[in-house]
């Protein structure tokens, strides 16, 4: 007797190969599908071959009972500690995933985290896909995605990066020695470099030192960068080695954290020289002016200490461009304790000279690596309160961001110092479009109206609004959510608008009310 | 006024997540005026880009959408924007009489509403009783022809052997599918498309082929013996070859009224022909039920269900020797989130169950599993479902969701709907910590 396995095999084979090439055994089963099979006829050998596999077939699918393992079950997540996202967070986050919208996941992931939530396991996957790409988002995803995200990752190379983060965090967390580090290649050491930095910033220092030699000239470079956070005379040695570094992009770099030391030697060096280059003097009526000793060559022994040949800026001169860097390397309250002038007297006498433009762009260089925030206010300050402001001088102006709530002060004066509507060359468009941080209520009022303010006035070719109108869209990422419904209201009883702004309006309200939602659904 | 459903539900209505994201982005009070509703309809004006708003109306009874704007998508932006701000802000709803704009198109939906529950039954029930016979007799008959050729033809397949059938190419299929179609039998063109198809895979692909073979064998010669046959089994047999119902056959169709578990869904592409299954789970009696339906392109399906949702409504099912398939009676109505999967059973004995629904209907090719206390694991190169007693089921390697339902599950134990097709298990739900999750 044979059993429906063997007879489903040989009915199969002789099947797929043709019935013309294949011997049929006459073989028997026993029971129901025995007796089954005996009632179909042998006649047409082809039309058999069918009944008999129809019948076999249904026997055995109609009792087919699934295999078996014995085999130990995979581990399970850990219990999670943080408290799932809500549905409606869910939904609003699914599909920024599904199109990959960087800045706005970015945000949410911040969200949560500050809420002290995690991402529901749903959208998990969908998420450490889009990471796959969107490498900036990767930092954010340890703190959001919980136990089950960190597991997940665990049993798919393609998200090995959550693992590699995780396993960070936990070297963090301990005390341990990198005894690895030797071992890592040279993109994971980098990779692990920042966050070491973070928490333990004399080891992340030695950690450097002690694979120096083996670095590539561009990962040398990256590592001196990841040193910039939480920098210290400390470090001077060391970086005062890299300076005699063969590649130039390194010790370009090293005499730029130098430069943030203000006791370093080169930062002292600067000083003395710098010092004998600006002077003030009274003229014959007794005012103070500000004079200027431009350096007469390059001295090749300047290169160590990051002083370039060659202007970076086609608008200066070389000598002037050595002025500026040498001013660059000198923090700014130097200037104001040598002349004893405030910053806004300083930059008064140095705007009635010709080097303005030099020296305005070493203050704000230097000002820039300075911790004394007051010299990059007064700077943007003076500048912006001009009765009509240098726009060329733009690109020279100090960074505002690290100025927190005086950034906001200075924009709001600028805009109130030129109280019309934002257009593109306005002295406060340059400023709100690099204050990158979120906004106060007040300052996205200021700007919403001015704006919309402008949106309603006919086009002026002298006062364009080609950069305002996709400014617009930007500033729903930075304006305050909860100003949704105030400013819909707004816009609601505005005349009709011009189609050229409609496009901007829709996708200002489009990202502010996503970013509504988010806030609304996340609360901690 | 305020909708039942949540925001991620009334989502789910999206036809794709430029869509959702769309419709989220006109969820704010900001682009609406005009907005009001009574208990089964709202309405608003949302302005757009034009000079005039578009006009858009939800009967929320199904829901149906309507809007003027131009999009081909549906539901639009603009409808699901407004179903969002209503869920969101019922407040800015006010109640009263729809507005002039929307009253044609609210008034049709109820004439249809009311027409079309008895048309279709009469459609289904009640053809023309002068004509019908002859129609029949005269389907009947090329049927009869088609099939004759297509038993000869399967005669010499099984002679020539189907892995030298395979090297003839599409061409050597789709002449005899060609002539099935011609002869009114879409359902046998079906099954031999797809045995060309699986058979294109080489080894791995024989026994979907064989069980192809083996289904069309059975198509054939159960029709041309279909005099000495049950009156179910007949029908299964034409449903099967893509004959719809007539007269004879709906006479003694079985309805079921009440709540219905929409626990799963799964929608099949074939070129432009989109094909939609939807499993059903009467909450009182716990009968499955399986309502499919079809679209071209981007057009929407004319039933909208929505897995994860409980319907209020009557289904009546196809003549079977094993009712499994049923219309979904207009109208019907949503009545929120499913609380929990259907009766859940180990796999042995979910597939005891399937064992017998074959052996009176040897068509079946998706059967509804709801299965309790699985565990997904990776097995080799594919993923299973394994119960506490070790029995695993294979996934389907097309299916495209294991690490999200590994990461809604955890690596714990959880209780899974899905299609079993004989040989490979889909998940379409999960209960995970007491809540469904349609996938």
């Amino acid at each position: 007797m044979s059993t429906s396995n063997d007879l489903a095999k040989e009915l199969s084979t002789a099947v797929l190969f043709g019935s013309t090439r294949s011997r049929l055994l006459e073989h028997n089963s026993d029971g129901a599908l025995g007796e089954t099979l005996a009632l179909i006829s042998r006649a047409d050998q082809e039309q058999s071959l069918l009944d008999r596999l129809a019948v076999v077939t249904l026997y055995q699918n109609a009792g087919w009972m699934p295999m078996t393992t014995t085999e130990p079950l995979s581990r399970s997540s850990a219990t999670e500690t943080l408290r799932e996202c809500s549905a409606g967070a869910r939904s609003v986050l699914e599909p920024l995933i599904a199109s990959s919208n960087e800045r706005l996941i970015s945000e949410t992931l911040d969200l949560l985290a500050d809420a002290k939530q995690r991402i529901s396991p749903v959208l998990i996957p969908a998420l450490l896909d889009v990471a796959i790409s969107q490498k900036t988002i990767r930092p954010k995803l340890i703190r959001t995605v919980g136990k089950c995200g960190v597991w997940l990752a665990r049993q798919n190379g393609r998200w090995n990066f959550v693992t590699d983060l995780a396993a960070d965090m936990e070297l963090e967390c301990g005390d341990k020695s990198f005894d690895n580090w030797a071992t890592l290649g040279q993109a994971e050491r980098l990779q692990r470099l920042g966050r070491i930095r973070a928490s333990r910033p004399a080891h992340a220092r030695e950690l450097v030192e002690s694979t120096w030699i083996e670095e590539s000239a561009i990962n040398r470079e990256a590592m001196l960068l990841a040193l910039a956070d939480g920098l210290s005379l400390v470090d001077e040695p060391f970086l005062e080695s890299a300076l005699d570094d063969r590649g130039a992009a390194v010790t370009r770099t090293a005499a730029e954290l130098l430069a943030r030391l203000p006791k370093s030697r080169l930062v002292r060096n600067a000083v003395q020289y710098a010092s004998s280059l600006l002077s003030i003097q009274k003229n014959a009526l007794g005012q103070k002016q500000l004079t200027v000793t431009l350096p007469e060559h390059y001295d090749e022994t300047w290169r160590r200490d990051g002083i370039e040949e060659k202007p970076a800026i086609k608008d200066l001169g070389e000598k002037a461009w050595y002025l500026s860097q040498w001013i660059s390397l000198v923090p700014p309250e130097h200037w104001s304790e040598l002349f004893q002038e405030s910053p806004r007297g300083i930059l008064q006498l140095a705007s009635k000279t010709e080097w303005f433009h030099a020296i305005i762009l070493g203050l704000s260089k230097a000002s820039n690596r300075s911790s004394n925030v007051n010299w990059r206010y007064e700077i943007v300050k003076y500048w912006a309160t001009a009765k009509e402001p240098q726009l060329s001088l733009t690109r020279y102006l100090p960074t505002i961001n690290s100025l927190d709530t005086r950034a906001e002060t200075l924009i709001i004066e600028t805009m109130s110092y030129h109280p019309e509507p934002l257009y593109d060359s306005h002295p406060a468009l340059p400023l709100v479009r690099n204050y990158s941080k979120p906004w106060s209520a007040l300052l996205s009022r200021i700007v919403f109206s001015s704006i919309r303010r402008r949106s309603m006035l006919p086009d002026d070719k002298e006062k364009s609004v080609w950069a305002v109108q996709p400014f617009f869209k930007e500033t729903a990422y930075l304006m305050q959510p909860a100003l949704l419904n105030e400013f819909s209201e707004l816009w609601i009883s505005a005349p009709i608008l011009p189609t050229t702004w409609k496009r901007y309006v829709d996708d200002f309200f489009t990202i502010l009310n996503i970013r509504n939602n988010l806030y609304r659904e996340i609360a901690p | 006024l305020s909708t039942t459903l949540t925001i991620s539900e009334i989502i789910a209505f999206a036809p794709d997540a430029a869509s959702a994201r769309a419709g989220q982005a006109l969820s704010g009070a900001r682009p609406w005026s005009n907005t009001g509703c009574t208990d089964k309809e709202a309405w608003g004006e949302c302005q757009g880009s034009g000079k005039n708003p578009y006009q858009t109306c939800i009967d929320l009874t199904e829901p149906a959408f309507k809007c003027t704007c131009p999009s081909r998508k549906f539901p639009c932006k603009h409808g699901l924007g407004l179903f969002l701000l209503l869920a969101k802000e019922p407040a800015l709803f006010l109640a009263g009489e729809p507005p002039g704009w929307a009253v044609p198109w609210l008034d049709a939906r109820a004439q249809k509403s009311q027409v079309r529950a008895p048309r279709r039954e009469k459609e289904l029930v009640d053809p023309d009783p002068s004509t019908e016979p002859k129609k029949t007799a005269q389907r009947e008959a090329r049927m009869e022809a088609g099939l004759g050729e297509l038993r000869l033809w399967l005669r010499d397949l099984v002679r020539l052997g189907l892995v030298e059938a395979n090297s003839r190419g599409y061409a050597f299929w789709d002449g005899i599918a060609a002539r099935m179609v011609d002869a009114q039998a879409p359902g046998a063109a079906r099954y031999l498309r797809e045995m060309a198809h699986y058979l294109g895979f080489g080894a791995p692909g024989h026994r979907q082929t064989l069980l192809h073979l083996v289904r069309l064998h059975l198509l054939v010669e159960g029709f041309l013996n279909r005099r000495n046959l049950p009156s179910t089994t007949v029908a299964d047999i034409r449903t099967a070859l893509g004959w719809s119902l007539d007269k004879a056959q709906m006479s003694d169709a079985a309805s079921k009224s009440g709540n219905w578990a929409v626990v799963g869904q799964r929608v099949v592409d074939d070129d432009r022909l989109r094909a939609q299954r939807t499993w059903l789970y009467h909450c009182r009696s716990g009968s499955p039920a399986l309502h499919v339906q079809y679209a071209y392109g981007v057009s929407p399906f004319e039933t909208r269900l929505t897995a994860g949702l409980l319907i209020d409504a009557e289904l009546a099912f196809y003549p079977s020797a094993a009712p499994l398939r049923a219309a979904v009676k207009d109208p019907f109505a949503m009545s929120g989130p499913i609380p929990c999967l259907p009766e859940t059973t180990t796999i042995n004995q979910a597939l005891t169950k399937y064992g017998l629904a074959i052996t009176q209907q040897p068509w079946l090719e998706q059967y509804p599993l709801s299965l309790d206390a699985v565990t997904l694991e990776p097995k080799q190169d594919h993923w299973i479902v394994r119960d506490t007693n070790g029995s695993f089921l294979a996934l389907d390697s097309r299916y495209d969701r294991p690490w999200q339902l590994r990461s809604i599950t955890a690596g714990r134990q959880f209780s899974v709907f899905g299609e079993w097709d004989g040989i490979n298990f889909w998940p379409l739900s999960v209960d995970a910590d007491n809540e469904v999750v349609a996938l």
